[in-house]
Parts: C-alpha cells; structure tokens; sequence
C-alpha cells in the first residue's frame, strides 16, 4: 500500500473516531462537546498536511490537486483548516457532531479513490502559475466556509423544528440558539462568497496566461458564477433586505445544493477544470 | 447528645399547614433564644422557607423533640395535634445527612434548586449572629454549605430552568442568544406575567410595552419596568417592534389572532418573535405556531419544557447523592475523632501517671539521672500508645470509633465524658 493512501486512511480514521466521540457526547448527559474529539480531529488534521507534504515532494508540485481523489482530500483539508483554525468558536457548538461525518466521507472518498498519480504528469509551467495556485486555494476555501455555513443551516432547521415541537429533546439542550446560528450561517458565508470571487477571478487570470482564452464559456466556470450569483442574492436578502429567519436560512442551503452540482455534479460534465481527463 | 433536624416539609405537609408555620425573621430570631435558652437545646439553626419550617441543632440533654415541639408550637400559634403528623425528625448521623442533603437541593420540592443555599446561608447567618450556633454545628453549617456548592459546581443537578418566568428566559435565549436588549410587551399585568418580566429584564431583556384595560394598574407596572403603558385596543400597532410577548389577561377570547402576527411577520422580515399564553382560557390562537419563525408556548409547553429539565436534574441526582454521602462520611469521622480525643487524652494521662510512678520506684536505688529517666519513659510511652491511637484514628475515619472507647474507658476506668456538654 502507498505511503499517501495510508495517511489518507488514517486522517479519516481519526476523523470517524473524533464523530464517534461527538456522537457518544450527543447522546450522553454531558455537554456538546467530548475531550477527546477535537484532539483527533487536530492529529487527523495533522496527518492529511502530512498527505500533502508527502505528494508534493513525490509529483514536484507545490499544490497537488487534480484528479477526484486530491480535490477530495484537499477539500477536506481546507473544512478542517476553516473549523479548527479559522472558527474557532464554533468548536464549542456541536458543529462537530455534524462536520466530521463530512470530514469521514471526503477523506473516504479520497482514501478510495486514490491512485499514485504516476498515469497523469500535468503540465508543470501551468500549475505552478501563481494564478492557478490562488485560483484552487480561495476555491477550497471558500468551498469549505459554505460547508460550514451550511452545517449552521442543517443545524438552525434542526433546533428550530425542535423549538416548535415544544418537546425540548436532546437537540433543543445542546444546539446553540437560532440566533447564534444564523450568525454560523452568514459569516462564513460572507467569508466564502468573497473567496469565491477571488477564485473566479484569478482562474480568468490562470486561464487567459495558460490557455490565451477567459474560459468563460466552460460549464464548470458557468455553473460557478452561477452559485456566487445564487449566494450574493442569499447575503442581499439577510443583510440589506434585512429578511431573517427559516426562509433564508432554507435558501443558504439551496445554494449549497449549486455548490455540489458544481463542484461534484460537472466532474460528469466534459469541462476544462477535468484534468485527469485532459 | 447528638445532632438533631426537627421540623415539617413539603413532602407530608400540605401548602395549607406549612403556611401557618412560616417564620418571618423577628419570629425566626425570637425562636431561636429560645431554643437555646433550653436545657435540651445546645445549639441551633431555623430554616423557615415556602417549603420547609426545621430546626437543625445540637441537642445537650433530656427530650429535645418535646422542647422543640413546645417551641413551634408557641412561634406558630398551633396546637401540636395539628403539626404532629407531619413532623420529619431525624437525630445523630441521620440528622447529619438529612441537614447535607438538604443544602444539596436534595430534599427541595424542585430537586436541585439553588436557592435553597441562599436560605441555608442566611438562616446560618442569622443563628450565628443569634449567638446559638457554637462549634459544633458552625462546622456542620459550614460543611453542608460547602457541599451544597460543590454539588451544584460538581454536577448538573441545578441547570435548565424549572419555573415558568425562567423556562420563558430559557426558550427566549434558545432563539435570540444571550438577551440583550430584547424588546418585550406584556398583555396583562398578572402576578406570573410580573414575575416573567423579572426574569426577562434580569437576564437582558427590555421591558418596553405594558398593555392593559387599567389605566392606573398598567402605567404603574409600566413605570416599574420603564416601559410605557398602551390601551388594550392599541396593542397590535406594537408588534413589529419587539422580539418577545407575554399574554396573561382574563379574556374568555382570544386576544392575539393568527392575522395580526402574520401582518406583524411581514413587517418584521421574518425577525424570530417569541409569545408566552399563560393565560387560561388561552389568549393566543394556538394556529399561530404554524407561521414560521413564530414560536408560541402556553403554560402546557412551558410545563413540558421544565418537566423536560426536571428528567435531566433526576439523571444528577446519583452523582450529588455519591458526593454528599462522601462529605457526610467525612464529617461524621471528624466528629468521631472529635469525640474520641478526650477519651484518648486520659488515656494518654493514665498511662504517663504509671510510668512516673513506676519509673520513679524501680530507680530509687539505681543512678538515673532526670533526663535517663524521661527518655526511658518516652520511649515505652510511644510504645505503648502507638497501636491502640492508630488503630482509634483509623477507627474514627472508618467509623466504629465507639466500641474502642468503651474499651479503653472500661478495662482502665476512665471517666467518661464528651464533646459539646454544657459546663
């Protein structure tokens, strides 16, 4: 077994142990939050940098992603990077419990789809464009806050569903209030909408210096724009039209939705940003 | 002579008897001289409280339930046929427990209520200043208090709130966060609305609209709150601008209606708003709660949020139970090591008045010198006493110090005597 797919297995080993611990929490009479979960999910963090580290010396690129397996696993990265380092306080709201499943399934999707990368050698002068690194770091990040803006949505439902049940179960004891999560819903998502910007530009950029054309024609940049669009009406109807509640919070998640058609829907789709196809 | 807890309680006793044996504080300080002005009584604390009228103490000597009996009896005005039946008295090490468990909330009506610390200390507070609570029980009072802090910082036994004013702070901050400024109307000026009030501002809320028929009532609980008075038929004009509503009056009909929220919600932007019906017959239309972002409770959702609470306090009690049985156990081997140390002192006098006389006889014709001599004895002293006054304190840490003592008291005819007796 290769080096890079033994780390891959075991950052998310340790991510499904810290969703263990966050489960065993969840469903016993503690708080929100287990002492060990974050120490795995940090060592599982740790270890997928290590995976990184370790492709990067093996294929001589700064940024190893292409190809399904890496996006999964750098997408990962980057959700574990914005959870750990950059909201800090949402450690402390049961946004694990919801987070490492996602952490499991990217990171065990990456795990299984791997292969050492030794049937594609992409074209070094293009990926180690300044543009092209700028273009796939603010994309995953960006990506990664809208996972979290969205985990804040999923878990806003949850709590408001419970507050009108009037049954005050397990979940009305250990979410946060509606309040806080609605703030988890649009901060990062504020966060995301401009990374997304930046990404969308610096590909323009990548693509006219590496291709002499925009590519805005692609699907993949098309569907994109899309979402942003999608995503900028969301922050105007929270922040200026001052509309709160369920029903932007329901279209926070709609927008989630054009997130996965296009960054996992288009991998379907004969488009540019396909490399392993190109 | 021991520890006693003499009184009656929510468990036997019905609101209506334990009404009658409030004592107000002059009461409560006028009992207290004279308990301890009793031969029986040797110190004493009273705790007198909506739940509970007792008597925790000392006793010194004869029938301390007969004195005490003749004491509530005199403070409340009632024949003791009247209490008798539903008297609760414990005495020794039971009594010990009882008055930890107490101060631990595990004996409240609402199991693990802090407020019963409070009046635990002030009721301490008072007797000390009374001047009827000596060592004994200042140690007692001081270890129950002690305890009743570390169960509540220990375990989860008082958290989640279990009264209607504070489940109302509690869902308010389920959906707007920590109150800050919230803005509040309040239809009706009730006692339980006024309560909830309280709560509500003291936890960050802002009291802004108080709607009533009553002039004069409504502008006077609206001054109390700095808020301003509204006339009934001008209520729904307000709705857009607060967060939370509290209905309490006694209309047979509906006062708030499914079209004026909806209006309300409309122009509010879908902002959460949050209405609390403790009114019977309700005075929100329960249709309501299906608006979204709407959340209504009537005083049944409001129960089944504190019974929701009550369910995890019961989860904390074994824990509490487990520390506050350690803390008990604790102070009982104090109070054994406590009573042991006279015993053991002329034990230890017994045995030096031997050896100096002993030693003083064998060395009549030998040369020891004053120094030879004490050492000799120092030496069969440690000797001798080490076994028996390890194996006492031992004893009085475990338990079961008693049966030494008599030991020691009875095979070298030691007088008895102990701890707390009047001089």
């Amino acid at each position: 077994m290769h080096l890079s797919n033994i780390l891959l297995g075991s950052a998310c080993a340790l991510y499904a142990a810290a969703f263990a611990c966050h489960l065993v929490s969840f469903l016993g009479k503690g708080g929100s939050e287990h002492p060990f979960a974050s120490g795995f999910l940090r060592v599982g963090f740790l270890i997928s940098t290590l995976f990184f580290l370790e492709e990067a010396a093996r294929q001589k690129y700064f940024l190893p992603v292409y190809g399904a397996s890496q996006a999964l696993a750098f997408f990962a990265w980057s959700l574990a990077f914005v959870y750990l380092v950059l909201f800090v306080r949402i450690q402390r709201e049961s946004f694990g419990l919801v987070l490492t499943p996602i952490l499991v399934l990217l990171s065990g999707g990456a795990a299984a789809s791997f292969s050492d990368g030794r049937l594609y050698q992409p074209d070094s002068a293009v990926f180690s464009n300044a543009y092209f690194i700028l273009h796939v770091v603010n994309a995953f990040f960006a990506y990664a806050c809208f996972t979290i803006s969205f985990a804040a949505g999923i878990l806003y439902l949850i709590q408001q569903r419970e507050l009108k049940s009037k049954q005050a179960g397990r979940f009305y004891h250990k979410f946060p209030s509606l309040e806080a999560l609605e703030t988890l819903v649009f901060q990062p998502m504020i966060w995301g909408a401009l990374l997304l910007s930046a990404a969308i530009g610096a590909g323009i950029f990548w693509s006219k210096s590496s291709y002499g054309v925009y590519g805005l024609t692609d699907p993949k940049t098309i569907a994109t724009l899309l979402t942003i669009a999608v995503y900028f009406i969301v922050l105007y109807l929270h922040h200026v039209a001052r509309v709160r509640g369920k029903k932007v919070t329901v279209f926070s998640l709609i927008a989630f939705g054009m997130i996965l058609v296009s960054f996992i829907g288009m991998r379907f789709v004969e488009n540019s940003h396909n490399f392993i196809r190109a | 002579m021991s520890f006693f807890s003499y009184g009656i309680n929510h468990k036997e006793c019905p609101i209506e008897v334990r009404e009658k044996f409030y004592l107000d504080p002059a009461k409560t300080r006028s009992a207290l001289a004279r308990a301890i002005a009793s031969n029986e009584i040797e110190e004493a604390v009273i705790l007198s409280t909506c739940n509970r009228t007792e008597f925790y103490g000392f006793a010194a000597e004869g029938d301390w339930r007969e004195a005490l009996s003749a004491l509530l009896e005199e403070a409340s005005g009632m024949k003791k046929s009247f209490f008798q039946p539903y008297i609760e008295d414990h005495e020794g090490k039971e009594a010990v427990r009882y008055i930890f468990r107490v101060a631990a909330g595990l004996e409240s009506l609402v199991v693990g209520e802090s407020e019963i610390l409070g009046q635990m200390r002030d009721a301490f507070r008072m007797a000390n200043e009374e001047k009827a609570v000596h060592s004994l029980l200042y140690r007692l009072m001081e270890k129950t208090l002690k305890n009743g802090k570390d169960v509540r910082s220990t375990t989860k036994i008082n958290e989640g709130a279990v009264s209607v004013p504070s489940v109302a702070v509690e869902l308010a901050e389920k959906i707007f966060g920590k109150l800050s400024g919230e803005k509040v109307m309040v239809i009706g000026t009730g006692q339980m609305s006024v309560l909830t009030m309280k709560n509500l501002r003291n936890s960050g809320a802002e009291i802004r609209f108080v709607v009533s028929r009553d002039a004069e009532s409504g502008e006077k609980t609206a001054a109390e709150f700095d808020a301003v008075w509204v006339p009934i038929e001008r209520w729904a004009g307000c709705l857009s601008k607060i967060d939370i509503l509290i209905s309490s009056t006694s209309s047979p009909e509906p006062v708030v209606r499914v079209k004026d929220i909806e209006r309300a919600m409309s122009e509010r932007r879908n902002r959460p708003l949050f209405l609390i019906d403790i009114a019977v017959p309700r005075d929100i239309e329960p249709g309501i709660n299906a608006l979204d972002d709407v959340y209504l409770y009537n005083v049944d959702d409001l129960k089944n949020v504190t019974d929701s609470n009550l369910k995890l306090r019961q989860k904390e009690i074994s824990q509490a139970e487990a520390l506050t049985d350690e803390s008990v156990l604790a102070f009982a081997g104090w109070l054994e090591q406590l009573e042991a140390r006279p015993t053991l002192e002329r034990f230890e006098s017994f045995v030096d008045g031997v050896l100096r006389e002993e030693l003083a006889k064998s060395s009549a014709g030998v040369k020891l010198g004053e120094q030879e001599r004490s050492e000799i004895r120092d030496r069969i002293r440690a000797k001798l006493l080490h076994s028996p006054i390890t194996r006492i304190k031992e004893a009085s840490r475990n338990g079961g110090v008693n049966r030494y003592l008599e030991a020691l008291q009875s095979l070298f005819n030691l007088d008895q005597d102990s701890p707390g007796k009047k001089k």
